[in-house]
C-alpha cells in the first residue's frame, strides 16, 4: 500500500516537473521566436499619454502577460551575506530539506511570490481608480491591489497575504511599498523567511517593451538585522498571454505533494495548515 | 451576572488566542498560541502559552484569563544543520536544531521544537522548580 502511494506521487511528480519543464520550455521558445532565430529587438516601453510607461498590455494591442521569473530572492549574491537572524537562517536551511510552502497548498502568495507561478502575471492599471491590479495565475484565483491615489499607510492594517500595497512613480520606475503581511506564505519559492513587520519596497522598471527589471528591498527586523536589496530580476513580456480560470484548490494534480516530503498532516490541530 | 462576567472573560481569551494564533504560521518559530500540558508526578495540567517576538525577544504569558502569569524569560538557540551533499535528495540533509527555554511561574522549561518552521510545530521538554521536575508538550495552534 505504500510502495502504491510512493509511485503515485512519484508518477505525479514527474508529471508536475514534465509540465512545469515544458512551461519552461514555451517561455523560451516564445521569448525566441519559437526558432532559432535571434529575437528581434524590442519595441519601446509603451506610454500613456502623460509619458508614464505602461506596465500591463497596451490600449488597442492584444492582450499579455508577464512570464514567470522570481524564484528565489537571494540573487548575484552570496547567502552569507544575507542579514539573516540565526533563526530566519535556520529556517530557511529547514526548507531547503523539507520544501513544504503554502502556496502548494493553495494558499495566495503575495508581492514577490506572484511572479513565480509559471502561468505568469497580468498588471491591469485603471486610472479612472487610481489603483493598479497584479493578477497571479496559478494561485486561488486572487489578486492583489496598489493604491496609486498618495494615499498615506492606515495606522492599523490587518495582516494580510497580499498586504496593503502602495504605489508612486519615481520617474519610470514604480516603486511599490507594501505593509500588513501576515505569515501565512513564502515570499518565494525557496522560504526565504518573513515576519509580519515585513515592509517590502519593489521597483518595477518596463525598460522596452519585452523586459520588466524587478528589484526588491526587504525590511524585516523580525527576521534580518539590516534591510537588504535584491539583485535585478527580468521579467520577460508574453504577448498573447491571458488570464484563464485557475482555481488552486479545484485544479490541484498533485494533493499528495502538497505534504512535501511529510508523510502525514496532524488533524487534530485546530487550523489546516 | 458572575456567570456573564466569566462568559466575557473566556469568550475575550478564545478571540485574542484565535487572533494571535491566525497573525502567526510561519514567522518566528515560537510566536503564536501554544496549548498543552505539563506533568507534576501523575497528573497533568493544562497549559496554554501565548509568545510574541519583537526582533529581539520573546515576551507572553502562561494560561490568559484572571490566573495568567508573565513569561519573564525565553531564549532560543539552535543547532547548525547539514544540507544535503550535491547530487543527494534535498531531505538527506540534516535540520537544524531548536533549542527552546522559558521561565515562568518559577518553573523552568526546556524542550526541542519539532517541525519548527512549519504549522503543526510542537514543543516537548522538560520542567524544573526546586526540587521539582517533569515532562511538558504543546502544540502551536
Amino acid at each position: 500500500m505504500r510502495v502504491r502511494l510512493m509511485n503515485r506521487v512519484f508518477a505525479q511528480a514527474a508529471v508536475m516537473v514534465l509540465a512545469i519543464g515544458m512551461a519552461g520550455v514555451s517561455d523560451v521558445a516564445a521569448q525566441q521566436g519559437r526558432g532559432a532565430k535571434p529575437e528581434p529587438p524590442s519595441a519601446p516601453t509603451p506610454r500613456r499619454p502623460d509619458g508614464k510607461p505602461i506596465l500591463g498590455a497596451v490600449p488597442g494591442q492584444p492582450v499579455g502577460g508577464w512570464g514567470s521569473g522570481v524564484t528565489t530572492l537571494p540573487r548575484n549574491m552570496k547567502l552569507d551575506d544575507i542579514p539573516f537572524q540565526p533563526w530566519a537562517r535556520a529556517a530557511y536551511d529547514i526548507r531547503q530539506i523539507d520544501q513544504f510552502e503554502p502556496h502548494t497548498r493553495c494558499k495566495a502568495s503575495g508581492v514577490s511570490r506572484q511572479f513565480s507561478t509559471p502561468y505568469g502575471t497580468e498588471f491591469v492599471e485603471v486610472p479612472d481608480l487610481q489603483r493598479m491590479y497584479i493578477m497571479d495565475n496559478g494561485g486561488p484565483n486572487s489578486y492583489r491591489i496598489i493604491f496609486l491615489d498618495g494615499r498615506e499607510f492606515p495606522k492599523d492594517i490587518a495582516p494580510t497575504n497580499y498586504g496593503y500595497s502602495i504605489g508612486r512613480w519615481e520617474g519610470d520606475t514604480l516603486v511599490v511599498e507594501t505593509r500588513g503581511l501576515n505569515e501565512k506564505f513564502w515570499i518565494d519559492t525557496r522560504g526565504t523567511p518573513h515576519t509580519s513587520q515585513l515592509k517590502m519596497t519593489e521597483r518595477f522598471t518596463r525598460s522596452d517593451m519585452n523586459t520588466m527589471r524587478y528589484v526588491v528591498t526587504i525590511d524585516d527586523p523580525g527576521a534580518y538585522t539590516k534591510p537588504w536589496t535584491t539583485g535585478e530580476f527580468e521579467l520577460r513580456w508574453r504577448p498573447g498571454d491571458e488570464l484563464f480560470e485557475y482555481i488552486c484548490q479545484q485544479y490541484n494534480q498533485g494533493p499528495e505533494m502538497m505534504l512535501g516530503s511529510q508523510e502525514d498532516i496532524d488533524n487534530t490541530r485546530f487550523f489546516v495548515p | 451576572m458572575r456567570m456573564t462576567s466569566v462568559r466575557v472573560w473566556i469568550l475575550a481569551v478564545a478571540v485574542i488566542a484565535l487572533a494571535v494564533a491566525a497573525a502567526a504560521q510561519e514567522g518566528y518559530p515560537l510566536a503564536g498560541t501554544w496549548y498543552g500540558e505539563f506533568a507534576t508526578g501523575n497528573q497533568k495540567n493544562d497549559l496554554t502559552v501565548i509568545m510574541k517576538w519583537d526582533g529581539r525577544s520573546v515576551t507572553g504569558l502562561i494560561n490568559p484569563g484572571p490566573d495568567s502569569r508573565p513569561i519573564t524569560s525565553a531564549v532560543m538557540t539552535i543547532t547548525p544543520g547539514k544540507a544535503a551533499a550535491e547530487g543527494q535528495r534535498s531531505t538527506e540533509g540534516v535540520p537544524p536544531i531548536f533549542h527552546v527555554r522559558f521561565e515562568v511561574d518559577g518553573r523552568t522549561f526546556e524542550g526541542i521544537l519539532q517541525n519548527p518552521v512549519a504549522g503543526n510545530r510542537r514543543l516537548t521538554g522538560t520542567w524544573t522548580r526546586g526540587g521539582e521536575k517533569g515532562t511538558f508538550q504543546l502544540r502551536r495552534l
